[in-house]
């Protein structure tokens, strides 16, 4: 009986000591003023987070994601429990709106939205954005990223458009050395549809098929299909050439330079796409005077600066571009002249049941084009 | 015993090289002082430094050997109690068919384990409030579903072999079922206990796809800061990091080997 008994005081004393030792900190947290930010890696650094932690006192819990699907899984599962996210605007975040997931914004709280009205924000609002729910706080272009050595070799010339990428000829002397395309529909049709000039309205679903008799040709040059490993595919030589947003292609060169590799960013101009990452809070979030003050952080100049000279990715703050490193202003097609900026050319975000019905019937059809499943 | 032959021994020589030389390759590679993994510069420790110095990385450690403690933990002793009851029962209903239903959630594949979890978790959020966020908590009864299934196949073999009649004669002797479980049926399984726990443990620490549906506001693990970091190209840091996370590993390892084996021997 006795032996029993310390048995029992003996799985009460380990019970107690674990809920003790993993409660202890949900403990002193309770009653601290939290942040819980949802963002991707490697954009906004500790170091950011820690001043906005000293000068407002309010802990900021900083989770990431990979991709804008988990963050849109995690979203509409009722209550995700954070307080500010980064969605992209197209097409995640522009749905994601029209079905009421975010809350308006208190503009009485964030004095620092008056360095928002820049070039960006204006094709931004023409695009439907609207600025009282979503802040279009980062953007970028979508260009092509080539290892300069190898692609110069193999077609003769300096790369200039996207005929590289679309007409079968140069594409096929690419082949060997890797060719890399983005994993989602939504990075590629906008550059096909401009480089084929594939005539009609972008939302017609009987142009999927001229999408997909395009890519049938060029389809046995392209090595694989990824946005995520582009940086590393680039580096060990994996491939030569790959379709890459500003931001990653900024971090490939600069890393690049490290071990003397010439590699080289294009904005061709046949096709320049721009990208917004948006900034905003989600319906139900649990701290919406701290987002708040998050978000009015962030908006500052010189925040705006240190992020973008960290990570590559263009924060929209006005006169946040006088404080950039020469390192990215010296590069022509990753720090854009207005008259280039102006040119470039932002999707249409879908709204009505149609274009999410479209949404659908493309990735389908990119998904064969990737599968390498054509019609014969 | 028989001489191997040459070829027996090339092949194992080439089974080790292919298991562990990824391994080593990430190892030599965190001691590169190039800023891109995989190209070798020159000797440096700066890396290792690095990860030292940062916090979310270590923070998503640490979330991820609590997650595994607590998951391994809350899986041994389900899957021990079930276990135990479908070797033991009598009706052949719930010997097959309950030790069949628990394999499911190792079968299936992890993507609807996760998936049909959250969609628990919200349901049950929507009709009771609780759990009010998803965080460490929900993850770990996640893990516990995907690994309690191991374990109970590891504890259900051990059990089976084990020979029924000493449990008979401890019954005519008096003995209750509570300190049959105890005397009897736990140092035979204590083993097994220790190798599942290590399994469910493991499996839980790798766990990427189980995570990333459940995870909530301050419980990034490992595995999904490393896959998040993918994206803008990983740093050496990652590589640090892992060794250190090897190292940690293979001494807990070598600690509860020499455990065990210094237990059996006081047993014989």
């Amino acid at each position: 009986m006795r032996k029993r008994a310390y048995v029992a005081i003996a799985l009460l004393v380990a019970i107690l000591s674990t809920v003790i030792f993993y409660g202890r900190e949900k403990l002193r947290e309770m009653g601290k003023e939290v942040v819980n930010v949802y963002g991707w890696y490697g954009i906004i650094s500790r170091s950011i987070l820690t001043e906005f932690e000293k000068e407002t006192g309010i802990r900021v819990v900083y989770d990431v994601f990979d991709n804008n699907d988990t963050l849109e899984a995690k979203l509409l599962a009722t209550n995700s429990g954070y307080d500010v996210i980064f969605p992209s605007f197209i097409p995640y975040a522009a749905r994601q709106y029209c079905i009421g997931a975010y809350i308006k914004l208190d503009q009485s709280q964030l004095p620092n939205m008056k360095n928002l009205e820049t070039l960006v924000t204006r094709k931004f609002r023409d695009a439907g954005g609207d600025t009282d729910y979503l802040i279009p706080i980062f953007w970028g272009t979508t260009g092509i990223v080539y290892n300069y050595q190898t692609v110069l070799e193999a077609i003769g010339e300096e790369v200039t458009s996207y005929d590289v990428m679309f007409d079968a000829d140069k594409i096929s002397k690419l082949a060997r050395y890797g060719v890399s395309f983005p994993e989602e529909f939504i990075d590629i049709f906008p550059q096909a549809r401009l480089y084929w000039e594939i005539e009609g309205d972008s939302e017609d679903p009987s142009n999927l098929q001229l999408y997909k008799k395009r890519f049938q040709a060029i389809r046995q040059y392209i090595k694989k299909f990824s946005s995520n490993t582009v940086v590393n595919d680039l580096m060990t030589g994996e491939v030569c050439i790959a379709v890459c947003p500003s931001d990653n292609a900024w971090r490939a060169i600069r890393a690049a330079k490290t071990i003397r590799k010439d590699i080289r960013y294009v904005l061709p101009e046949d096709a320049g796409i721009l990208w917004v990452d948006c900034m905003c809070i989600p319906q139900g979030a649990p701290h919406v005077r701290n987002a708040h003050k998050f978000i009015n952080f962030l908006l500052q100049p010189a925040i705006a600066a240190r992020i973008t000279n960290e990570s590559g990715i263009f924060t929209n703050i006005l006169s946040a571009s006088d404080l950039y490193s020469d390192e990215i202003r010296s590069d022509s097609d990753i720090f854009l002249t207005d008259a280039r900026l102006e040119r470039l050319i932002m999707g249409n975000p879908n709204k009505s049941e149609k274009d999410l019905w479209y949404d659908k019937e493309a990735s389908r059809v990119w998904s064969q084009i990737r599968m390498n499943k054509f019609d014969k | 015993m028989t001489k191997a032959s040459k070829v027996t021994i090339s092949f194992m020589i080439f089974g080790f090289v292919f298991l562990y030389l990824p391994i080593v390759s990430l190892i030599m590679n965190s001691f590169s002082e190039s800023e891109v993994p995989g190209v070798w510069t020159r000797f440096s420790l700066k890396w290792f430094k690095a990860a030292l110095n940062d916090s979310d990385l270590i923070h998503a450690g640490v979330t991820s050997l609590k997650i595994a403690t607590l998951s391994a933990t809350g899986a041994v002793i389900m899957g021990v109690l079930a276990a135990v009851t479908t070797v033991n029962t009598n009706s052949a209903y719930c010997r097959r068919f309950l030790g069949n239903l628990i394999m499911i959630p190792a079968i299936m594949p992890e993507i609807v384990v996760g998936f049909s979890l959250l969609m628990f978790f919200m349901a049950l959020e929507s009709i009771f409030g609780i759990p009010y966020e998803r965080g460490i908590i929900t993850v770990v009864i996640g893990h516990i579903v995907t690994t309690m299934a191991y374990v109970h196949m590891t504890i259900r073999a051990r059990l089976i072999s084990f020979d029924t009649s000493i449990e008979e004669v401890a019954t005519n002797l008096g003995a209750r079922p509570f300190t049959i479980f105890i005397k009897i049926k736990m140092p035979i399984i204590g083993r097994s206990i220790i190798a599942s726990w290590v399994l469910a443990f493991t499996l839980s620490i790798d766990d990427l796809v189980v995570a990333s549906f459940l995870t909530g506001p301050g419980s990034t693990t490992l595995p999904i800061l490393i896959f998040s970091n993918v994206r803008i190209g990983v740093t050496p840091v990652i590589n640090a990091f892992s060794t250190m996370f090897i190292c940690l590993i293979v001494l807990c390892g070598i600690l509860s080997f020499v455990v065990v084996s210094s237990v059996s021997k006081r047993e014989r």
